[in-house]
């Protein structure tokens, strides 16, 4: 394999391209032959806000897994999105969280094109870091990311008793709050034996990991690391089980593997 | 005509050609008749010339004739004698030619092909000369018809000039056409040589049309390779030079010389201006193969077919299409090389074109009736069978609806000395030459986006929330089943009978995609008034009332209930398949019809099905052949067609297959626009690429139409009176709503007609052999990949490895280039600018490149197949392509001893490999389009290559480009 060329199109391709169509449709106005563009031509969408809930279904949602059997879920979550309006399309609005998308949309009510609800299973998507937006898949010039991440302590959730009737797992999530003068204010759910760390990133490119992290009943936490003055960003870090963690107050380049990013800031 | 009428006529022209010259009518001059025909002489290059060569051939063309119309052009001596002939029909534009009217000025030498038998024509140049421009030489020309006197049309005085020519000769200098390969050397008799001047004679394989620039490669060395002859002209009025090529080092053939003046700075080996190729449309030398009979075993080849650009000048075809002209050549590949003792005896081959008869057909009736505006005649060159390729019939027009067939015989004639040609009108077998004998010779096919013969009758059914789809994620209930129905019928309307008769017709059925389904409020809502509801289904009337016209069920369904929504493919899948189930019932014998009232009873070909989808409804038509075959649901879906589908399944079908459809033994065809403002990212593409995977038979094919949008497939949504259409087209180079419509007429007809009717031969269309006129300048793009085939490389198995293809041969590309890799050809890859579902080479060079990949053995018999073929797409590079040029390669076959087609292939001669469409919102779209050349034309002039060991395929990259590369195979 020799010289392999992976960078997206250059800047002198990108301005050849502009040059090209420039030419291209000045021969196109002399031939005459273009029709005028009478749709308007599909924009950056206008997001409007958000919303996070569980939710119990009247009728059990079917699924059907690649193995052709169907599970049956009573009850899932659902993120519903609003923005000016979502054009109908060939293409699929979906949502983005990092590397994972939702593509099982409906629209809030037939009769309203601003808001479409997102239900899913699986509540690992849910981290605070990771880029929230929403795009018609394959439309780049649609894409809008939300300014503000997907909190999962925004989550709105099922009452106590719902959730103890359908035995809804509680969904792991942590946020920090404020980390002034040295201590980090937040709040923290886990739903197993997971170790959660606090970190740190330098402007060097490396990381340290801090102290263990632990929440009262409430899930409120306060966690005192001089260190995270130093910080250009302080994070919450989730160690799966089994993960090798490094020894905390070390710098490393990465994160340990297995590790992973419940929020920062 | 029959031969004695030609003979009558010939006897009455003897008369009136001397008459005429009595009567001194005033002559035409070359290029000075206003409005008339206007004649043009051409010289070997076929350019232009004042005056002919003596001891040339008498190349001519004609302009300003009547189109579509037969015409005599004879050419005479001072005396009235007739030495060239030719009857020809203009085409539509009234022009005629260039052909050779006289082979080399009458010489033929004493023995042409050197086998004793005796040439009729002058023995050598300098007789030739004396007489050329002693004489005064006209060109009548006449229309074809009973009145002699009133068909003439005009005479052209013809100037000729001395010699300042070269021909091959024996050791002798005795003019020859033709010789046995390794028999006897080869010589250059030249004339008109400046004295003292030093000159080269270069040996190289023969070309139609010789072009400045074209590569010279000398074949006279040993095994093929170069030996220039160098020589200094003496001054003598015909020098001998040679041996040109010796005995030895002979092989069969037909082949060229070039006369080139050495210079003091070394030229290029590309033909210049100032060189002097001996022939242009006939060979200079035929070799026969030594163990050639003298006449050839059997007559039956491929005559029809079309003349191409560049080399190899002309592909043989199976079918062509109504008003486009047929074209004929005879290579002597197929009759192992000339036949001297034809040549001897017959010095005219007459095309005929007739009605198709069977072999049984043939045994018992030879009689010729042709079916064009006239039979053409051609001269022969002596001593071989020569005969210039052209037009056979100009504008195929018959009485009768297509699919017509035709057999094409070529009925070899003789003449006296100065006569006119003499035929028997009738097919000799083993003497006449015939394309079709046991089998159609070719199939002329009406344009598929006409109206068929039938009258069309329209109807429709809704039945609202009528079932719960069975299949998919969401399982609506409550669906309606809604469509409207063309038909076959008596007469047009609404409502009326099936045709009266007891043909039953396949079903097509047809599904929209994604859009608004409500013309108030925002266009979505499911509780629609009836009276608001967006006829999404209506926009393809014009398919339907087309595919009723020609013989089909055509049905358009509504999907409300699956539109509007997210995902929803499977369940688009179970619409159309709830739609069958209700033909099915309604065609049944018994089935009570309350619909219909037993309309179609007993009038479907219920198994034999086309499904058709738009948008989501073209990944909705692949979701009814997934559950169909992953349920085992039994219908016999034929075919399916993706109009600008999606791409976006993420449900999991029944069965355990993937949510990424894989299209398996169904013939797929995926139409696209490069323009498209909705699917953007050509998703149809991904289709197609895993479609008829390893272990699945099935043809699949793509079109990838530059300046068309999403929408204007579908009337209704392009229709202003309905509310959330319009044009989404974005880019350069658009083609209009009508014209993109009829892309889909031409192109979604021809694969139903294929597939549901069995007339394989529309598949042209797809193999871009057929093309409607009506569609101008609209630019497409097409990708074939035939079941039947073997993939040499398809760059998918393995770790990425350009250096070994998928038959584990070695893969080289020399001088090595600045990109060689295997990569994805997915979105995002590389440069971003693909959008395909498959891996695939991309190569950057930087000067001419030689790029081999080796059949392994076990591997190297191509008997079972026509054609190589592969996946091509030029790659945006303003460093290495100039921005918005085509490319073309060269190709070519080496066998287990060496081999080759002596000249490369052409690719440009066969189909297009366009620059990637500039789209204003996704850069640069680079789609792979297929290249497919029929492995006959490495065969061509008796290349000798064997096509049962072949050891590699060469790609010669040219100059500097950047491409990229897949599925190169060998196919039918």
């Amino acid at each position: 394999m020799k010289n392999v060329q992976t960078s997206p199109v250059s800047r002198r391709s990108g301005l050849c391209l502009a040059l090209v169509l420039l030419v291209a449709s000045s021969a196109r106005a002399q031939s005459g032959r273009q029709e005028p563009s009478k749709l308007k031509q599909p924009q950056q969408l206008e997001l409007t806000g958000w919303e996070l809930k569980e939710v119990a279904f009247e009728e059990p949602h079917r699924e059907i897994q690649g193995d052709g059997t169907v599970v049956l879920r009573p009850w899932g979550y659902q993120l519903i999105v609003s923005a000016k309006k979502f054009p109908i399309r060939a293409l699929d609005p979906v949502v983005e969280l990092g590397d994972y998308r939702l593509h099982h949309w409906e629209w809030v009510d037939d009769d309203r094109r601003d808001a479409i609800v997102y239900t899913f299973w699986n509540t690992d998507i849910l981290r605070a870091e990771r880029p929230f937006s929403v795009v018609y898949l394959g439309d780049e010039t649609t894409r809008a990311t939300f300014e503000e991440p997907l909190d999962p302590e925004k989550l709105r959730r099922l009452s106590k008793a719902q959730r103890e009737r359908l035995a809804v797992p509680d969904i792991e999530s942590g946020r920090i709050d404020s980390r002034d003068g040295g201590v980090v204010r937040g709040t923290l759910h886990l739903k197993e034996s997971a170790a959660v760390h606090l970190a740190i990133w330098r402007t060097d490119g490396t990381w340290t990991l801090g102290p263990l992290v632990r929440a009262d009943d409430e899930g409120h936490f306060e966690q005192r690391w001089p260190l995270i003055e130093q910080a250009e960003a302080t994070a919450l870090v989730r160690l799966k089980p089994g993960t090798a963690a490094p020894v905390t107050a070390m710098m490393t380049k990465d994160l340990p593997k297995g590790a992973e990013i419940l929020d920062q800031k | 005509m029959t031969s004695d009428h030609l003979a009558s006529r010939a006897a009455a022209r003897s008369f009136l050609f001397s008459f005429i010259f009595i009567a001194a009518a005033p002559f035409l001059t070359l290029a000075a008749v206003a409005q008339g025909p206007e004649l043009t002489l051409h010289d070997v290059l076929l350019e232009p010339t004042d005056a002919i060569v003596a001891g040339e051939s008498w190349i001519v063309s004609l302009d300003g004739l009547e189109p579509g119309v037969a015409y005599e052009l004879s050419l005479l001596d001072g005396s009235g004698a007739l030495h060239g002939y030719l009857r020809l029909a203009s085409d539509d534009q009234g022009h005629l030619g260039p052909e050779i009217l006289w082979y080399q000025s009458g010489i033929t030498g004493s023995d042409p092909a050197g086998d004793g038998l005796p040439g009729p024509g002058f023995q050598d140049l300098a007789s030739a000369e004396a007489f050329l421009l002693s004489t005064s030489w006209s060109l009548e020309l006449s229309r074809v018809g009973e009145d002699r006197a009133a068909d003439l049309v005009g005479r052209f005085a013809i100037p000729v000039k001395p010699a300042r020519t070269a021909f091959p000769c024996d050791a002798r200098g005795r003019f020859r056409t033709s010789f046995e390969a390794g028999r006897e050397p080869i010589y250059l008799a030249a004339s008109g040589l400046p004295k003292g001047e030093r000159f080269e004679a270069w040996t190289v394989a023969d070309r139609d049309h010789w072009r400045v620039g074209d590569l010279l490669e000398d074949v006279s060395g040993w095994q093929g390779g170069s030996s220039v002859e160098r020589f200094t002209a003496s001054g003598e009025a015909v020098q001998i030079v040679g041996p040109i090529w010796p005995a030895p080092m002979q092989r069969p053939g037909r082949f060229d010389f070039v006369l080139r003046e050495v210079t003091a700075v070394a030229a290029e080996p590309r033909l210049r201006r100032a060189d002097r190729p001996g022939y242009s449309l006939e060979a200079a030398i035929v070799l026969r193969e030594p163990s050639a009979p003298s006449i050839a075993a059997s007559r039956e080849i491929d005559i029809a077919g079309r003349q191409l650009g560049s080399y190899p000048h002309f592909e043989h075809l199976p079918a062509f299409l109504r008003s486009v002209p047929v074209a004929g050549a005879v290579d002597p590949a197929d009759l192992r090389s000339a036949a001297p003792r034809d040549a001897a005896v017959f010095r005219w081959a007459a095309f005929h074109v007739v009605d198709d008869r069977s072999a049984a057909e043939w045994a018992t009736n030879q009689a010729l009736v042709d079916v064009t505006e006239v039979v053409e005649v051609r001269p022969i060159k002596a001593g071989t069978l020569e005969v210039t390729a052209g037009p056979i019939w100009t504008s195929p027009d018959p009485a009768t609806r297509g699919p017509n067939r035709y057999d094409v015989v070529v009925d070899l004639g003789a003449s006296r000395l100065g006569g006119p040609p003499q035929f028997d009108d009738q097919y000799t077998p083993g003497i006449d030459l015939i394309d079709g004998a046991d089998r159609e010779g070719f199939i002329l096919v009406d344009d598929p986006s006409q109206p068929g013969p039938y009258a069309v009758g329209r109807t429709s059914y809704n039945f609202e929330d009528a079932v719960k789809l069975q299949y998919g994620a969401f399982a609506d209930n409550n669906t309606d089943i809604r469509a409207v129905v063309a038909y076959p019928a008596d007469a047009d309307g609404e409502d009326v009978p099936v045709v009266s008769n007891d043909e039953r017709f396949p079903l097509v059925v047809i599904l929209h995609g994604n859009h608004a389904i409500c013309n108030v409020g925002t266009g979505c809502s499911n509780n629609c008034a009836p009276a608001s509801r967006i006829p999404n289904h209506e926009g393809y009337d014009y398919l339907l009332d087309l595919w009723a016209s020609h013989g089909f069920i055509a049905v358009s369904v509504d999907g409300f209930d699956v539109t509007c929504k997210n995902n929803r493919y499977l369940e688009r899948g179970a619409l159309i398949i709830e739609h069958l189930q209700r033909w099915r019932k309604w065609n049944l014998p018994y089935f009570i019809d309350p619909v219909f009232g037993g309309r179609f009873r007993q009038r479907v070909q219920i198994q034999n099905i086309a499904v058709i989808g738009h948008s989501r409804g073209g990944e909705g038509a692949v979701a009814a052949e997934i559950l169909n075959d992953a349920v085992g649901l039994g219908w016999n879906i034929r075919c399916v067609g993706a109009i600008a589908p999606t791409d976006q399944n993420t449900s999991n079908p029944p069965g355990g297959v993937p949510r990424k459809f894989v299209l398996g033994d169904v013939p797929l065809f995926n139409m696209m626009g490069s323009s498209d403002g909705d699917v953007i990212n050509m998703q149809g593409a991904r289709l197609f690429d895993r479609a008829a995977p390893a272990g699945r038979e099935a043809d699949k094919s793509q079109v990838f139409i530059y300046g068309a949008n999403h929408n204007s497939w579908n009337t209704v949504w392009i229709d202003p009176n309905w509310r959330f259409g319009g044009d989404d087209g974005v880019g350069v180079d658009r083609i209009s709503a009508e014209q993109q419509q009829l892309t889909g007429k031409v192109f979604l007809t021809s694969w139903i007609k294929a597939w549901c009717q069995g007339e394989l031969e529309m598949l042209e269309f797809h193999r871009n052999r057929l093309n409607v006129p009506s569609l101008g300048d609209v630019r497409y793009y097409w990708s074939y990949e035939s079941s039947q085939h073997v993939d040499v490389d398809d760059f998918q198995n393995g770790p990425a490895d350009p250096t070994s293809n998928s038959l584990g041969g070695a893969v080289t590309a020399l001088p090595a280039p600045e990109d060689f890799l295997e990569s994805s050809f997915r979105a995002g890859a590389f440069d971003g600018s693909f959008f395909h579902d498959t891996d695939g080479l991309i190569i950057g060079w930087r000067q001419d490149t030689l790029y081999s990949t080796v059949l392994p053995q076990g591997s190297q018999d191509l008997s079972p197949y026509t054609h190589v073929a592969l996946r091509i797409a030029v790659m945006h590079d303003n460093d290495k392509n100039p921005v918005l040029a085509a490319q073309r390669f060269g190709l070519n076959l080496v066998d287990t001893q060496g081999r080759a087609q002596r000249l490369e292939i052409d690719s440009e001669a066969f189909d297009p490999v366009p620059y990637p469409y500039p789209h204003p919102r996704t850069s640069w779209k680079t789609m792979l389009s297929s290249v497919r050349v029929p492995l006959r034309a490495f065969r061509q002039n008796n290349s000798e290559l064997d096509l049962t060991q072949i050891q590699k395929i060469e790609i010669t990259l040219p100059d500097t480009g950047l491409v990229a590369i897949d599925d190169i195979q060998f196919t039918r």
